[in-house]
């Protein structure tokens, strides 16, 4: 019960007190190289057309390969930044990096059956939209 | 629902992203005005501090007067 109780405190001290900047760091990295990996690869959405068929339905894979290069690229520049950005500058690169993450869930988790890597952007992309939820003005 | 916000990712993730945004500006807003009506309460606090140290201050000088004028 304690244990229980020990790991419960954990959790809410995690999520309510943990500092966000890694996930920032590595949501941004993460998607800047997989818009490399999309202008790499240009055929990839084609070949895997079962998993990527939402995506390619709305924007074809350049367009989704710049808009994530865009979105990780300013979520780097955000984070990088030696001087703590105005609130409204953080605040949309953390959105802008939970947009690319839940699409990336809602799109994979759509496809039946959903690929493994589904639930590991679904639980990247509660996390992340905890850390616009958990985004502090003086933080 | 569900299987519409599956049907739409990118249209489902535009609108938790923007709802959860919205919130957070809302939520500092209100943390701003929250701020600010404390600030005039303390504001207040230090004002009435002042007057009550002032008013301490005229009654301690009365006080010595009166020894002063007593033989």
């Amino acid at each position: 019960m304690n244990t229980c109780l020990g790991i419960c405190y954990r959790l809410r001290h995690l999520l309510w007190r943990a500092p966000y900047s890694i996930f920032d760091l590595a949501m941004s990295a993460g998607f800047f190289a997989m818009g490399l990996h999309l202008l790499l690869f240009p055929d990839l959405f084609a070949r895997f057309d079962g998993v990527y068929f939402p995506m390619r339905r709305v924007m074809n894979q350049a367009i989704w390969a710049w808009a994530f290069i865009g979105c990780g690229g300013y979520g780097l520049v955000i984070v990088l930044w030696p001087r703590r950005p105005p609130f409204i500058l953080r605040l949309l690169a953390r959105m802008a990096v939970a947009f690319c993450l839940l699409s990336f869930a809602l799109n994979n988790l759509s496809s039946y059956p959903p690929p493994m890597s589904g639930m590991l952007y679904a639980v990247l992309a509660v996390f992340s939209i905890w850390s616009i939820v958990r985004i502090r003005c003086n933080g | 629902m569900a299987q519409w916000l599956l049907e739409h990712p990118e249209k489902s993730a535009l609108g938790a992203v923007i709802v959860a945004g919205v919130w957070r500006i809302l939520r500092e807003i209100w943390k701003d005005v929250r701020g600010k009506q404390d600030e005039t309460l303390i504001e207040t606090l230090l004002r009435e501090n002042r007057e009550l140290r002032a008013e301490l201050r005229r009654i301690r000088n009365d006080h010595d007067h009166d020894h002063e004028e007593t033989p």
